[in-house]
């Protein structure tokens, strides 16, 4: 069978341990192309209005999977929570229901489930399980098999990330991450860390292509889930106390590691325009910038976003980075 | 033979051609609007400035030249750039060496606003308007336009005003029909026009300062600096002077030009500058859709003499890297 994954979302996260499954099951998995003006301009058509254009780009890619006639299924988890009493935005933890709203025609061919992340292994056993059933595996050796195979991937993931390869590198070496592990990263006399949610800070195409920028200008770029989350906990007590949201927790709290990193040269955040929860992350790290004097800066992108004044901020950015360091605005 | 710089900054709605000499000093600064295409206005003022200094020095040479703006990649590649910078870092630069203990920058152009903070003579944060025009010169432009005085005489009806009404700032649209209310109501031209100050200001503090802390001293520059009613509006806002510096439309320009020659001092490279004679050369530019993928990209072409110099707007690098031995854009 072919199980068609849309790149966004929790594909930003969760991918591996999806594949691992999927694959160890004998089916194919089919990803959908990256973001492109096609997938964003169908997701805003189909979307709600007034919902964040990261969930309008995600309905995107759910409309190009179900548009392949050798798709079988397309897998649309609810994913409820991640940590313990920390949650999802509310929006993502309806997504099998607004997708199957957008799309009624297609209803049969989503494939979803409930899945709790914090509650341990048989919490995942038994919604991997459902959703085994739905494709037709009943024994459950085979579904236990599988899931062991889609955690080891899922681990093995994050040592990559741990590793500072970001997860593109990962998503594109996923049939063999042992190598990429090996791989070692590339230092460069700037570091610039990104702050937010996965799936805004790795669509290129959302955000004006931001990483490949920084990139391109000799810049190393980390990302806040590359951190092991050990090293930011005690930042809980800046805030006072935990947000309700494990993906800002993550962003808030990586942010203020990295910002007091020495070797992070500026942050950057990413969002989407209409997330209120990115707007109690960013504010934090506002706060947080003031005390350290760090470099910060937001980057909200939202469908109308253009390249132009994108660009010149970035630019901007980088600049106030090199003269923070000793380094002229001139020949370096 | 008199050494010169020129710098260049192609904005939204102006364009500053600005001449330095050995002493950093502007000898002729020329500020035009962006009529038509903004090559022919680039070309018109090189030629109006190239009269006049010729004219007063005899021969010159042009030894640097940095572009700047919105359009500087255009300008760029037209003139022959040693320096492509941004627009914020070049108004910084030019604000520190004309106000050294400056702290805070307001920079109010045609279709962009930016607020700069400056901390011992090195950028530590920015803003710039993203997709909101209320805050700059357009908004005022429309807005005389529409009251029957003209732009430059607007700062002047708003200091005769005595008691200013109160406009909303957030958005033109509401903007305006708040003022044809006022007007209706019978509140004078000067009233209004020293309301819409006012407001602009407000809106520009709310969008970009952002209970930033803003520091003395202030330096205002940009089109609308020439504006005496906006200047009193922000000394009343900020509780403080605020230093219109000289020079103070052509900063960015000023700036871009000071850059490329210390570029060109430390590098010691010869000028890409291709001379005057470019004013004679055919440019044109050319826009197309690639069909290369589902992103349909915008690509611009600009053709000199009937050979393509170069291209942009690809996300790819498709066209863009055809180019890369004759295309002599600077990459930072």
């Amino acid at each position: 069978m072919k199980i068609g994954i849309p790149r966004g979302l929790y594909f930003y996260v969760y991918y591996p341990l999806w594949y691992g499954f999927f694959t160890s099951l004998g089916h194919d998995v089919i990803l959908s192309m990256p973001t492109n003006k096609e997938i964003l301009n169908t997701g805003v058509s189909s979307a709600v209005d007034d919902i964040c254009i990261s969930v309008k780009v995600y309905h995107g890619h759910v409309k190009h999977l179900l548009g392949k006639k050798d798709v079988d299924h397309v897998f649309v988890p609810r994913i409820v929570s991640e940590d313990k009493y920390k949650y999802t935005c509310p929006k993502l933890a309806a997504m099998p229901d607004l997708i199957k709203s957008a799309f009624r025609k297609n209803e049969k061919k989503l494939l979803s489930v409930v899945m709790y992340m914090n509650q341990g292994k048989k919490a995942l056993h038994e919604a991997f399980s459902e959703v085994g059933k739905k494709i037709g595996e009943n024994d459950d050796r085979k579904i236990k098999k599988a899931l062991k195979a889609g955690i080891e991937l899922q681990d093995k993931a994050t040592m990559c990330l741990r590793k500072e390869h970001n997860f593109l590198e990962v998503v594109s070496s996923i049939q063999n991450l042992d190598s990429l592990l090996e791989k070692p990263v590339k230092k460069e006399r700037y570091t610039v860390a990104l702050a937010g949610f996965p799936y805004d800070v790795y669509d290129g195409y959302m955000n004006g292509d931001v990483i490949k920028r920084l990139q391109d200008t000799n810049m190393r770029v980390v990302v806040t889930d590359m951190l092991e989350p050990k090293l930011y906990k005690h930042y809980t007590k800046y805030m006072i106390k935990d947000l309700f949201w494990h993906q800002a927790n993550v962003a808030a709290k990586g942010g203020m590691y990295y910002m007091d990193s020495k070797d992070i040269d500026g942050v950057i955040t990413i969002s989407s325009f209409n997330c209120g929860i990115s707007a109690v992350y960013e504010k934090l790290l506002d706060l947080y910038s003031k005390e350290t004097g760090k470099p910060l800066m937001h980057i909200v992108v939202d469908e109308q976003t253009g390249d132009a004044g994108l660009v010149t901020r970035i630019e901007a950015f980088l600049d106030l980075i090199r003269v923070k360091r000793g380094d002229g605005l001139v020949a370096s | 033979m008199k050494e010169l710089a020129l710098g260049i900054d192609v904005g939204s709605v102006t364009t500053k051609v600005v001449f330095i000499d050995e002493n950093d000093e502007v000898i002729e600064g020329l500020y035009l609007r962006t009529t038509g295409s903004p090559i022919i206005t680039i070309k018109k003022g090189m030629t109006q400035a190239y009269a006049y200094i010729t004219k007063k020095y005899g021969d010159v040479e042009v030894m640097a030249v940095g572009t700047t703006g919105s359009g500087r990649q255009l300008a760029g590649v037209i003139v022959g750039a040693d320096m492509v910078k941004n627009e914020i870092s070049a108004h910084a630069y030019a604000a520190i060496r004309e106000v050294p203990d400056a702290s805070t920058i307001f920079e109010m152009g045609g279709q962009d606003s930016k607020i700069i903070f400056i901390r011992n003579g090195a950028v530590v944060d920015f803003a710039m308007n993203t997709v909101c025009a209320a805050g700059t010169g357009s908004f005022l432009d429309h807005q005389a336009e529409r009251i029957g005085v003209p732009i430059e005489k607007f700062g002047e009806y708003a200091l005769k005003s005595e008691s200013p009404v109160r406009i909303a700032g957030r958005c033109t649209v509401f903007a305006e029909s708040d003022m044809i209310h006022k007007q209706q109501m019978g509140a004078t031209s000067e009233d209004i026009i020293a309301g819409l100050s006012e407001s602009l200001v407000r809106n520009y503090l709310n969008n970009l300062a952002r209970g930033k802390e803003l520091l003395p001293k202030f330096v205002f520059q940009g089109g609308v600096s020439e504006n005496i009613g906006i200047i009193k509006a922000f000394e009343q806002a900020v509780g403080h002077e605020v230093i219109v510096p000289k020079n103070n439309k052509i900063m960015g320009a000023w700036g871009v030009a000071m850059l490329a020659k210390r570029e060109i001092e430390i590098t010691g490279r010869q000028t890409n500058f291709k001379g005057f004679k470019i004013t004679e050369l055919k440019h044109d530019t050319r826009v197309f859709y690639c069909d290369g993928c589902a992103n349909n990209c915008e690509v611009y072409e600009v053709i000199e003499n009937g050979e393509t110099i170069a291209y942009w707007g690809d996300r790819c690098g498709r066209w863009s890297n055809r180019l890369t031995s004759k295309v002599r854009i600077s990459k930072k």
